[in-house]
């Protein structure tokens, strides 16, 4: 079976990149994902298999990395540090591997506390950059976290994620580098909303040499509705200025406005240094995908 | 030190139905900071006890004693006599002395009146706060003093995490995120690369994870 | 009146202490309504009469210790 990542590839060849964030189902029952997959494939080069997303249960990443590459579609496996500790990471990167899911996407993930099941204990045997580190040094040396020898390397893309929202900026810097010395191959940027405060961070990137070598890829959410720009508002890692969301708020079809504000966004950071690609985040608003890629 | 507090009456009131004469054992450190088990706590707990059995149309005998720790031998040996007359212990210690108070008395029950919180320090009156977790593996020295096992939601050692917004933590917005504190303990200090250095994967062994902790120094052996 | 004690932090400190000590009675079964505070100036005759009134009345109302109402019935 060929296991090199497809994504590594176009990523190499200077590819406009298109990546979306779909919902996953809280059941077994996986025929309208089924369907929501089927109406993104073809417009996207790869899809983000979540793990755990806001501390919840739905089917797993590596069942929906399966599900999507049964559709013929590259999956990107994400696996954060808050359940699994370094034994259950390592197997589930070779396991991956194994199956031809080459991304993986190493996250720190959405704290147990901010979810239904806020009683469970968390794992973080590792944070992300950790992770990165583990991985780098499992497919490039062949030895798992322990130094034990593998005849074979797993053939992986690193992925990894950041937020440019967050403060403060010298130290998301520091941790950014540390993250791509640890051995990242790409960056997701969580969703921007503010276009000029994300100038300043690509800014700040450039001049610390963050993105010479390591492509960026930005993360937009088109919104639906004003609920859903408010909870945006409120969520921690999130930035929704007043602008966007009194557009939401105001239009008379939100939805569409979502969509028109998510494009405008879109224009707006393609031209930005270090930018190679976007991320649709469309969870329950798989037709979005379809409009913006 | 450690941190405690006393557990709900009701729990304590629960645990004591079946005797009639206790010893409440205080504590004279950790306890006795934290307003849990020292001589007043234990006193007015004494008290409330003996109310509420009254109020009951029973009875309890309460006998008291403060000992300097309850977590050496030393000092748990001074409770010997009083023990022996009671039907049952309530401790007001840590768990640390909860245990040595039943491994000294295997033959009378040992109960706690408090609940074990973690180790910290009064931050301010009335306020306590956690500082460590017994890892077994400081990294202090390359995070300013300031310790993000402890204090990070997510336990990161090369944070922060995407979700750290204006000092705050995303977990609980009331919380500090502590890699703004330890960010800005370093920059003060002029020392912010200390932050470039990548703390590789931790030995957790030594910490609560790894199981039951003891260990010996041969020195210090008889 | 509360913040004017001549005494200057010493009010709100006994403010914590009562409280605390409605506290203990409410978890042990007693009425927390038995101790109460007050704030008036020691010249203040008149509000010391209506305070022990109100004071007198609010017992009666919820009646004698039950301890001792219990032992004196038996």
């Amino acid at each position: 079976m060929k296991t090199n990542s497809n994504l590594k590839k176009l990523l190499e060849k200077g590819e406009f990149i298109v990546t979306a964030e779909i919902g996953l189902p809280v059941s077994a029952n996986t025929e309208t994902l089924k369907k929501n997959v089927e109406k993104i494939k073809g417009k996207v080069h790869a899809v983000i298999a979540s793990d755990g997303k806001n501390a919840g249960v739905h089917i797993s990443n590596l069942a929906a990395a399966i599900l999507l590459q049964q559709h013929n579609i590259e999956p990107i496996l994400e696996i954060s540090c808050r359940d699994r500790n370094r034994i259950a990471i390592q197997s589930e990167v070779l396991g991956a591997a194994s199956l031809g899911i080459n991304n993986i996407l190493c996250t720190a993930g959405d704290h147990q506390k901010l979810g239904p099941f806020p009683q469970s204990k968390h794992c973080y045997d590792l944070d992300s950059t950790q992770e990165i580190m583990m991985l780098k040094q499992l497919r490039d040396e062949k030895k798992l976290s322990n130094g034990q020898e593998l005849n074979e390397s797993p053939s992986i893309l690193i992925g990894t994620e950041d937020n440019p929202f967050s403060d403060p900026l010298e130290l998301r810097i520091i941790l950014l580098k540390k993250k791509i010395k640890s051995g990242a191959d790409f960056i997701i940027a969580r969703p921007v909303f503010d276009t000029s405060k994300f100038s300043e961070w690509i800014k700040a990137l450039e001049s610390n040499g963050v993105t010479e070598n390591v492509p960026l890829i930005v993360s937009v959410l088109p919104l639906k509705s004003k609920e859903m720009a408010q909870k945006i508002k409120e969520r921690p890692g999130y930035y929704l200025p007043d602008t966007i969301f009194n557009r939401i708020e105001k239009a008379s079809d939100a939805q569409a406005e979502g969509i028109k504000i998510a494009k405008d966004i879109i224009n707006k950071v393609k031209g930005l240094k270090g930018v190679k690609g976007i991320n649709i985040i469309a969870i329950d608003n798989e037709d979005a995908v379809a409009a913006l890629a | 030190m450690i941190i405690a507090e006393r557990k709900p009456f009701k729990e304590i009131q629960e645990m004591l139905a079946d005797y009639d004469k206790i010893l409440l054992v205080g504590c004279g450190t950790c306890v006795t900071v934290c307003y849990a088990g020292g001589k007043k706590e234990t006193a007015v707990l004494a008290s409330q006890l003996r109310i509420a059995r009254k109020l009951q149309g029973k009875k309890i005998e309460t006998v008291e004693a403060i000992i300097e720790r309850q977590c050496e031998w030393e000092f748990v040996e001074e409770l010997k006599e009083k023990a022996e007359e009671c039907q049952a212990i309530l401790s007001l210690g840590c768990g640390a002395g909860v245990n040595t108070l039943a491994e000294r008395f295997k033959d009378i029950p040992v109960l706690p009146a408090l609940n074990t919180r973690f180790i910290g320090i009064p931050q301010e009156q009335g306020i306590w706060e956690e500082k460590c977790v017994a890892c077994g593996n400081c990294i202090l020295h390359l995070t300013g003093g300031i310790c993000p096992v402890a204090r990070c939601s997510k336990g990161l050692v090369n944070g922060p995490c995407e979700g750290s917004r204006e000092g705050k933590c995303e977990v609980d917005p009331s919380l500090d995120c502590v890699w703004q504190i330890i960010y800005d303990r370093l920059k003060a200090l002029g020392r912010l690369s200390d932050l470039e250095k990548i703390i590789p994967l931790r030995d957790w062994s030594k910490s609560a994870e790894g199981g039951f902790r003891k260990f010996s120094r041969e020195d210090m052996t008889l | 009146m509360e913040g004017e004690c001549h005494y200057l932090e010493g009010n709100f400190r006994a403010k914590s202490r009562v409280g605390r000590a409605k506290k203990l009675l409410q978890e042990l079964g007693l009425e927390p309504d038995r101790v109460e505070m007050y704030n008036l100036s020691s010249s203040d005759g008149p509000k010391f009469a209506e305070i022990a009134t109100e004071m007198t009345e609010r017992i009666k109302a919820l009646g004698p210790n039950p301890i001792k109402k219990r032992e004196k019935e038996e």
